[in-house]
Order: C-alpha cells, then sequence, then structure tokens
C-alpha cells in the first residue's frame, strides 16, 4: 500500500478527528447533563418565579375588583380582566413547568383554590353589574376568601420550599459533572496536541521540501530552464511523486515543444510538431504555426518559382524587344531615307502639274477660240439655210407656174385631140360625102396635121415642160439636198458646237482639276515635308527606346539573379 | 458561126427600127380604096371603113346596165341622146380586157343599129386600098375571126363594121321579170 500523502494526511486526520470525536462525545455528554441540570434548575426557578407571580396578579385581580365594585369605573374592570388573565397564565406556566409527582400535586391544589378564588371574584362582578353587591359584600363578609388565601399561601410556600430544594440538589450535581467534563478535556486536548504537532512536523517535512524543490523546478522552467531533473521524488509513489512526474513530463514537454521550434528555427519544417491532445494549445499553436510556415513557404516557393520564370521570360521579351527596337532603328532610317526619294518625285510631280495646268489653260483658251469659229460657221449656214429656203420657194413657185403652164399645156392638148377628132370625123363625114367631100376631106386633112402639130407641139412643150418639171424636181432634190445638207452641216456645227462646248467644259474641268492637282502636288510635298521631319523624330526615339532597351535588360537580369537567390534561400526549407 | 459584136448588133437593131419607124408612103392609087380610120386596142392596130363610122367622139360618162351581156359597157348621152357602148375587146374576144382606159368611142352606125365601141386611141383616117387586103390571120381570136374584114399591108385588122351592125347577136333584148 503506497503511503500516499493523501493517506498519511488522512490517517492524521483520522486520528485528529477521532480525539477529536472523543472529546466531542464527552463534552456533549457533559454539557449534555449540564444542560439538564440547567434545564431543571432553571426550571425550578421559573416554577418559583411562576409560583411568585401568581400571588400580586391574584392580588391585583382582587384590588381590581374592588375598586371596580366601589367605582363602577370601566378602567378597574380592565385591570381585572387583565390581572385575571395574567394569573391564569401564570397558574398554566406553572402547571408546564411542574416537573415531579409531588410539585403536580401542589399544583393542582393550587389551580383548584385559585379558581375558586377566580370565581369567587367574578361572581362579585356579575354581581356588580346585576346590581345585587349586597349579597357579594355578604360573602365578603363572611370571610371566604381569608382561609381560600391563606390555603393558597400555604400551597405556594410548599412548592417553592419544594422547588428550592431540589434546585439546591441540582446545582451540585451540575458541579460536580462540570468539574469531570474539565478534567477530561484538558488531558485529552494535551495529548491530541501532542500527537499532532508530531504527525504535522513529519508530514509537513515529507510535503514541504519536495514542494519546494518542484517550486524551484518551476520557476527554473518558467525561466526557461529546462534541463535539471529532480529524480528522487520523482522515485516516491504518493502524490508528491505523481506531481514530480508531472513536472517532468510538463519538462518533457516542453523540451519537445523548444526542440520542435529549434528544428523550425534550423528551416526544418518537416518535423513531427502534432498536438499531444485536445487541450494542448502551444501544441496546436505550434502545429498551426508549423502548417502555416510549410503552407507559407509552399506558397512562397511557387511564388519565387513563378517569379523566376517569370523574370526569364521578361529577360528573354526584353532582349527580344532590345534586337527588334535595333531592327526598327535600322527599318526607320530606311523609311527615311526613302521619304528623301519620294521627297524628290513629289517635287517632280509638283513642277509636272504646274506644267499640266498651263497647258489646260491655254487648251481652255483654244477650246473659246474654237467655238468662236462654230458660232461664225453656224450663223453662215443659217444664212445657207435661209438662201436655201429662198431657193426652195423659188423653185416652188416655179413649179407652180409650170404646173400651170402644165395645165395650159394640158387645156391646148385637149384641145388638139378635140380638133385632131373633129378632124377625123370631118374626114369621115367628108369620106361619106364622096366626091364633093375631098376638098372638105383636104380642109380635114389640113385641120387634122394643123391638130397634129398643135399636137406636137405640145409633146414638145410637154416634154420641155418635162424637163422643166425634171430640172425643177432635180434643183428641189438638190435644194432639198442642199438643204438636207445645210441642216446636215447645221445639226454637226450644233455637234461641233457642243463637242466644243463638251471640250471647252473637259478643258475648264481640267484646267480645275489641274489646279487642284497642283494645290493637292503642293500640300503633299508639305506634307512629305512634314513626314520627313516626323521621321527624323521617330528615328531619334527609336534610338533612345534602344538605349532604354539596353537599360532594361540590365534590370532584367539583375531581376532573374535576386529571383535565383530568392529561390537559393526558400530551397533551404525542408518542407517534408 | 461569129457571134456579133454589140456594136454590131445595136447598128442593125437601128436600121431596122429607122425602117420601121418611116411612115408609109402616102400612095395615090387608081384602084378603088375605101377610107378606113384606123384605132389602136390593146396595142393591136384595128380599122373601121369609115363609111360606117358616123362619128368619133371621146367618152364622157358610161352608165353601166345591170343584166346585160358583158361585151355591153352601158349607156352614154351624146348630145341628148342615149348610145349603147359595147367593149370592142370584148366582142373580139382579146385578152385582158379592161387594163387600158379607153377613150374614144366609135360610133358605128347603119340605118337599122346605131352604138357605139370603146377603143384606146384614133390613129387617124387613111386610104385603102381594096386589093391590099388580105385574108386570114391565124392568130385572131374566132369571134374576131367572124369580124375580120381582111388585113392591112400594114398588118391592121380592118375589121367588118357593116357586120357588127347587123349581127343579131348583140342585140340584147332582155326582159326582167
Amino acid at each position: 500500500m503506497k503511503w500516499t500523502i493523501g493517506k498519511k494526511l488522512a490517517l492524521l486526520g483520522s486520528l485528529m478527528l477521532a480525539a477529536l470525536g472523543i472529546m466531542g462525545v464527552v463534552t456533549y455528554t457533559n454539557i449534555g447533563r449540564v444542560i439538564e441540570n440547567s434545564t431543571a434548575l432553571s426550571r425550578t426557578f421559573s416554577v418559583i418565579d411562576a409560583n411568585n407571580a401568581i400571588a400580586p396578579n391574584l392580588f391585583s385581580a382582587e384590588s381590581a375588583q374592588r375598586s371596580y365594585l366601589l367605582s363602577g369605573s370601566p378602567a378597574y374592570l380592565q385591570q381585572y380582566r387583565e390581572s385575571v388573565d395574567k394569573t391564569r397564565t401564570a397558574l398554566s406556566h406553572l402547571h408546564e413547568l411542574a416537573s415531579n409527582e409531588e410539585s403536580a400535586q401542589l399544583t393542582n391544589e393550587l389551580e383548584d383554590m385559585l379558581n375558586s378564588r377566580l370565581s369567587s371574584l367574578e361572581m362579585g362582578i356579575t354581581m356588580y353589574d346585576k346590581h345585587t353587591l349586597d349579597e357579594y359584600v355578604q360573602l365578603i363578609k363572611d370571610g371566604v376568601g381569608i382561609e381560600l388565601m391563606k390555603k393558597v399561601s400555604q400551597n405556594r410556600d410548599a412548592i417553592d420550599t419544594l422547588e428550592r430544594h431540589l434546585a439546591q440538589q441540582r446545582a451540585m450535581e451540575l458541579t460536580a459533572s462540570n468539574q469531570f467534563a474539565q478534567a477530561f478535556i484538558l488531558w485529552g486536548t494535551l495529548l491530541t496536541v501532542s500527537t499532532m504537532a508530531a504527525a504535522a512536523v513529519f508530514l509537513v517535512r515529507s510535503i514541504s521540501n519536495p514542494l519546494h524543490e518542484l517550486t524551484d523546478t518551476a520557476n527554473r522552467i518558467s525561466k526557461g530552464d529546462l534541463s535539471q531533473r529532480s529524480t528522487s521524488i520523482t522515485k516516491r509513489s504518493d502524490e508528491i511523486g505523481i506531481l514530480s512526474e508531472a513536472f517532468e513530463q510538463m519538462n518533457d514537454y516542453l523540451q519537445r515543444m523548444s526542440n520542435v521550434a529549434r528544428a523550425l528555427a534550423d528551416n526544418d519544417l518537416s518535423v513531427d510538431s502534432s498536438p499531444l491532445s485536445e487541450k494542448d494549445a502551444l501544441g496546436h499553436s505550434f502545429a498551426a504555426m508549423t502548417a502555416n510556415f510549410r503552407k507559407m513557404i509552399a506558397e512562397v516557393k511557387d511564388a519565387a518559382k513563378q517569379m523566376s520564370g517569370s523574370s526569364a521570360q521578361i529577360a528573354a521579351l526584353t532582349s527580344q524587344l532590345a534586337a527588334s527596337s535595333t531592327e526598327t532603328a535600322a527599318a526607320v532610317s530606311e523609311t527615311s531615307t526613302t521619304l528623301e526619294e519620294i521627297k524628290v518625285t513629289a517635287n517632280q510631280v509638283n513642277q509636272k502639274s504646274a506644267f499640266v495646268s498651263e497647258s489646260a489653260r491655254s487648251t481652255a483658251q483654244m477650246t473659246q477660240n474654237g467655238q468662236k469659229s462654230v458660232n461664225e460657221t453656224l450663223t453662215g449656214m443659217n444664212k445657207i439655210r435661209e438662201q436655201m429656203n429662198f431657193i426652195a420657194e423659188s423653185i416652188v413657185r416655179l413649179s407652180e407656174q409650170s404646173m400651170a403652164i402644165g395645165e395650159i399645156i394640158s387645156s391646148v392638148g385637149d384641145l388638139a385631140s378635140q380638133s385632131n377628132l373633129l378632124a377625123v370625123n370631118a374626114s369621115i363625114e367628108a369620106a361619106k360625102a364622096g366626091e364633093h367631100g375631098k376638098g372638105f376631106a383636104v380642109v380635114a386633112q389640113e385641120v387634122r396635121s394643123l391638130a397634129e402639130q398643135s399636137k406636137e407641139s405640145t409633146e414638145q412643150i410637154r416634154r420641155i415642160l418635162n424637163d422643166i418639171q425634171k430640172a425643177i424636181s432635180s434643183a428641189v432634190m438638190a435644194t432639198e439636198q442642199g438643204g438636207k445638207t445645210v441642216e446636215i452641216s447645221v445639226l454637226q456645227s450644233a455637234e461641233t458646237d457642243n463637242a466644243i462646248q463638251v471640250i471647252g467644259q473637259g478643258a475648264g474641268g481640267t484646267v480645275q482639276a489641274a489646279a487642284q492637282i497642283l494645290a493637292s502636288t503642293n500640300e503633299q510635298v508639305a506634307g512629305i515635308n512634314q513626314v520627313a521631319i516626323a521621321m527624323d523624330n521617330i528615328r531619334s526615339a527609336s534610338d533612345q527606346i534602344v538605349i532604354s532597351m539596353r537599360q532594361a535588360e540590365d534590370a532584367t537580369s539583375s531581376l532573374n539573379q535576386m529571383s535565383s537567390k530568392l529561390w537559393s534561400l526558400i530551397e533551404r526549407f525542408k518542407v517534408n | 458561126m461569129n457571134l456579133l459584136s454589140p456594136e454590131e448588133k445595136q447598128k442593125i437593131l437601128q436600121d431596122r427600127a429607122r425602117q420601121l419607124a418611116s411612115a408609109p408612103a402616102y400612095q395615090q392609087d387608081e384602084h378603088e380604096c375605101i377610107d378606113i380610120t384606123r384605132f389602136e386596142l390593146h396595142g393591136e392596130h384595128y380599122a373601121f371603113e369609115s363609111r360606117y363610122i358616123r362619128e368619133i367622139v371621146p367618152v364622157n360618162h358610161v352608165t353601166p346596165l345591170p343584166c346585160v351581156p358583158v361585151f355591153v359597157a352601158g349607156i352614154m348621152n351624146l348630145r341628148g341622146r342615149i348610145l349603147s357602148l359595147l367593149h370592142l375587146d370584148r366582142l373580139l374576144g382579146l385578152a385582158s380586157a379592161g387594163q387600158v382606159p379607153m377613150q374614144q368611142v366609135i360610133i358605128l352606125s347603119n340605118d337599122r343599129m346605131e352604138f357605139g365601141l370603146l377603143v384606146e386611141q384614133i390613129s387617124g383616117v387613111g386610104q385603102l386600098p381594096l386589093s391590099k387586103i388580105q385574108d386570114e390571120l391565124p392568130t385572131l381570136s374566132d369571134q374576131a375571126q367572124r369580124y375580120l374584114r381582111g388585113l392591112t399591108p400594114d398588118r391592121q385588122i380592118l375589121l367588118d363594121a357593116q357586120l357588127l351592125l347587123n349581127d343579131p347577136a348583140l342585140c340584147v333584148d332582155e326582159e326582167i321579170n
């Protein structure tokens, strides 16, 4: 059985308790007796008091009753009632307190006597109220009350004596028991105190020294010194030993935590810092810290990797950019040279367009002249047309007249044919007349030949007329043709006029266009000059860009170096 | 056989033309002559004896008649007298009738009959010796043959006016019911 401190303490305690218990019991019984005695004593005194209380109250009641009977004042009645009550109360009190048979008996007798006395008093009051006081006075005179009162006081005295005797007895008993208790308590206390002191000293020593050591250990631990161990105490089997073991464990725990911290300080994040229990605050914190650290390191590793990748990319890009900006600078200078050529060409174009403008203007002038000539031609044509019309009119008149001649000729022809017919008829008649008609036949023949001649003449005239008609018609045709030709010429002149107008417009348009071309080529030349200037600016700007690119390249390479340095720093952390 | 050159052909043709163009000589002949009147019809030259010709008038207005034979042209008003006109070409059975306008009317008359014949043109009068009248032209139609008197030397067809006048076939006696 391990004598743990608790058990030791328990033993000590139980011993103490036992001693205390005994003492207590003894004292208790003693005190009980004392109390008994005291109670009995006090009761006796109470009996005496009660006994003594009865008489004044009774007398007061009597006095009050008498006063009332004498005065009839209700105040006396009141006093009487109060006194009666007090008496009865004291009596009942006495009843209660009566301890033994004797006193009880005496008390009963007293009660009877009091009752009779009180009833007589009461009777007196009643009689007063009924106004039959004289009877009562008679009674009083009879001396009933005096005897009763004597008996009452005798009884009372007996009770008193008895009680005093009892009291004395009891007091003696009380003193004896008190003395006994006193002695017992004294010796018992002495014994207990000595024993307890010894045990306490022993126990204290066995507790407080190790506790001191443990306190020192705790102080050391609180100061961070985890090195020392107190093994002697640990070997004990009691609570101190357990406590010391617990301290050892705490030490171990703290040592472990410090190892973990040391490992973390040495960049070893793979150390196991899992908490020992749910309530291991430090372990949790360390675990959280290591986890966070690992996560952070992992993220930083990623970031560093990305950064090194990006910085490598940037380095590549800047070198590309440097190369391309050099190319751009070369291209810009080429463009600048080309611009110079373009400038020269533009100047040439400008000159040519000035020349074109000039020739367009002269063309316009010439078209105007042409137009004038065409107008003159038109006027001439119109005159010709008028003449043609005149000729046509004349011819028409001629034709009309020839037609008139034709009509006349036809009528003459008619005449001739009729004459012919007549001549034929005449010759027929002449033939019918035979011989006599021969002369007439000759005449008829002559008439006929005349008619023939006329006919021939008419034929000739007709032929001439036909010729004239033909000539007229040919003339008309010629005139018509001439008119047509004139018309055609007029049309052509109009067309020519139109054409010349168109040419004129075109020439005007050409002049305008040439002027515009000239203006625009001027602008072009100006613009090209500006472009040349801009090109120079671009060239200088691209040179600057090249320089800046070189600088950027340097900056990127240093960035690259730094990122690799960061990477190497991060790499030192061992994560799993 | 050599082909003649165009100029030679022309020359020959012109000689012929001249010959043909020359008018026949006026002959005063002892023999008995008749007076004829020459006229044209459809390009052919015909002639009547002047004895039977009463008059030659120009045609003015021909009023056609219904229900008459085809050779009847109609009637004409001659100085207040009604004269019946006949188509000579249809009488003679000549083809292509009615294309050339008939301008002259030869009025044939004898004591019994009188009518007019539509002809194109009167060529003239003349005398014809009886001896020179030739017969028979086979190219004439039958109807023409009927009325043919003879042929003149210059190939004019002499028609028999007497026959025409006396021909009962030319009498139109129609009644309309």
